[in-house]
């Protein structure tokens, strides 16, 4: 028999102390790591939709919002923009990846997005059923919209005017599902993209314009000027998406450290707990030490036993936290813009949570310090006939 | 063989003197005195547990224990004590309380069984000591303390909470476990059976 087993029939002993000790640090715990994974993951969901996209041009309004739609495909859009104003504008300019989109309609809610062929090559692709668009009226769509709508590859519907769901609907003009995609840019998955001559088509070609153009802009020091010159010289807005999500990024970093420090406070708490529930768990078992010590036990032995009951908690502490993340990952299905921000991927990527499984593990050795110091000023004597 | 001088033990706040003994290899030494004379604490004394003013505490081969000096390992090899009131992990059955004693040592005994079978509880090694009567904890006690082959056994009123047949069962194991291992038993008792084993009587 080992100290390990000793330690765990004295834990065992004390079940109900056990697994108080145990939440109390595994709140703390919990929380640094569900905001870490939340920092992780919208990080990564705006980067991935960022990917390509120095420059943005849409109609004047507001550039958040604008980015919101046109980007991330969450807001309205601020308006259309003149398809040839648009395309002298962008004839003038180094751009790279040029990709054109035209919002007009919406199926159940679900935006109806046109685009050209450039924009295909950015969605990110995963995996897709069935085809591209083959025809003008084919469109694929996102597996969030197949598995909310029920559409299925090859069946037909018809687009409601807007973006809202119950708008009026064009009866007469018919999309035909050839796909459905599932891209780790997760906006797309709630998408029904098709090309942006459908989108015209079914507004009886009488609305012919943009939405918005995005590009790519390779040279660094363009990436300062064009959307600055272009917003000076023409009626069309131009931003820098990268820019104004490098803010949103920013104010994210200080809520999430804001959060931590909670988190921090929590596990602080825990330790001082902990350290106070140890110290009188101890005191407790005070006849006990000094039973095994007048055997003839080292210090070092009884170091061992208050270590191991100290690293059980702390590895209860940690299983209770993955718990307790598991239950946030499938909680995470009530919610697409939670699924989108937890992706697998993100989400169970152990590799950062080494820093405070060290911490719990360098916090349990800490704890054990107080006891044991003090345990080597107990009167052996005293405690024998005391006990 | 054990040789105390006069020794004075540190009590925090008092102090006491108990007499200078020798105890020879394979001899017992019946310890008798009033209650609250300090018997215990000059067992403790003998097993480094309390600190000394004055003297030293010698046992051949393992050095020396001089004021608050005790020779490594001191409990390990060379004292082995039978506390007054049994002692064990409540949470522990009595066999694990025997391999606490023996991790404790250091040891692995193998003749754990026929001494529990000898106190007769062999059969109860997988109860709870906390569900064992007194009398049962007090030869589980002695078990335990038997088990390691240190030249010195301490035995703090090992016959307390015996009956007849359990005392003379006790003593005749003490005896046996002497000419099997040599060691010097010191007893502290006001049981007046112990009298007839013991090979010298010092009256506190």
């Amino acid at each position: 028999m080992t100290s390990l087993y000793f330690a765990w029939k004295a834990i065992w002993k004390r079940r109900s102390s056990t697994i108080f000790i145990s939440l109390i640090w595994a709140t703390g715990l919990l929380g640094f790591a569900s905001i870490q994974r939340l920092n992780n993951g919208v990080s990564n969901a705006l980067q991935l939709q960022l990917e390509s996209t120095d420059l943005l041009l849409s109609a004047k309004g507001s550039p958040t919002r604008s980015i919101l739609a046109n980007v991330f495909h969450l807001n309205e859009p601020n308006g259309n923009i003149l398809r040839s104003e648009t395309e002298e504008l962008i004839s003038n300019y180094n751009l790279q990846n040029v990709r054109r989109i035209a919002y007009g309609d919406n199926y159940k809610g679900f935006r109806i997005l046109g685009c050209d062929s450039a924009t295909w090559n950015n969605i990110n692709l995963l995996e897709i059923k069935g085809d591209l668009p083959q025809k003008s009226q084919d469109v694929i769509i996102g597996r969030n919209v197949a598995q909310k709508t029920g559409l299925k590859i090859g069946q037909r519907f018809h687009g409601a005017h807007g973006l809202m769901e119950h708008d009026h609907s064009h009866e007469t003009t018919f999309y035909t599902v050839s796909g459905i995609i599932y891209s780790n840019a997760q906006s797309w998955n709630r998408l029904i993209i098709g090309s942006i001559s459908s989108v015209w088509k079914a507004h009886g070609n009488s609305d012919s314009n943009y939405t918005a153009v995005l590009a790519r802009i390779d040279n660094p020091l363009d990436k300062l000027l064009i959307p600055r010159k272009i917003q000076e010289e023409s009626s069309i807005m131009s931003v820098s998406p990268a820019f104004e999500v490098n803010n949103v990024l920013t104010w994210m970093d200080q809520s999430s450290k804001i959060f931590s420090t909670i988190s921090f406070l929590f596990l602080i708490t825990a330790a001082l707990i902990m350290f106070f529930l140890l110290q009188s768990h101890v005191k407790e078992r005070l006849g006990d030490y000094a039973l095994i010590r007048a055997l003839g036990a080292s210090w070092w032995k009884i170091a061992k036993i208050v270590l191991w009951q100290n690293i059980i908690l702390g590895s209860f502490a940690i299983l209770i936290t993955y718990g307790g993340l598991f239950l946030i990952w499938f909680g995470r299905y009530t919610s697409i813009t939670l699924a989108e921000i937890f992706q697998k991927d993100i989400y169970w990527d152990l590799s950062p949570d080494i820093k405070w499984i060290s911490a719990c593990i360098a916090l349990s050795i800490l704890t054990s310090l107080g006891p044991w110091i003090w345990l080597q000023r107990i009167p052996l004597h005293r405690a024998l006939v005391d006990s | 063989m054990l040789t105390s001088s006069i020794i004075e033990s540190n009590l925090k706040g008092s102090s006491i003197t108990f007499p200078g003994i020798t105890i020879p290899k394979g001899e017992l030494l019946l310890l008798k005195g009033n209650s609250g004379i300090g018997k215990s604490t000059f067992l403790h004394s003998i097993a480094g547990l309390v600190p000394l003013l004055r003297g030293h505490i010698k046992i051949e081969g393992h050095g020396e224990i001089s004021k608050n000096i005790v020779p490594k390992n001191w409990r390990k090899n060379a004292v082995t004590i039978i506390p007054q009131r049994p002692l064990f992990w409540q949470s522990l059955t009595v066999k694990e309380n025997i391999k606490l004693g023996e991790w404790s040592k250091g040891i692995e005994s193998e003749n754990s069984e026929y001494i529990l079978e000898k106190l007769g509880i062999a059969d109860l090694s997988k109860k709870a000591v906390n569900k064992l009567s007194l009398g049962q904890q007090q030869r589980l006690s002695v078990a335990r303390a038997l088990l390691s082959k240190v030249p010195l056994v301490l035995a703090d009123e090992p016959t307390a909470a015996l009956d007849e047949e359990n005392t003379s069962t006790l003593l005749k194991l003490f005896k046996e476990h002497q000419t099997e291992t040599g060691c010097s038993i010191l007893v502290s008792s006001h049981d007046n059976r112990l009298d007839s084993i013991a090979d010298q009587i010092v009256i506190l």
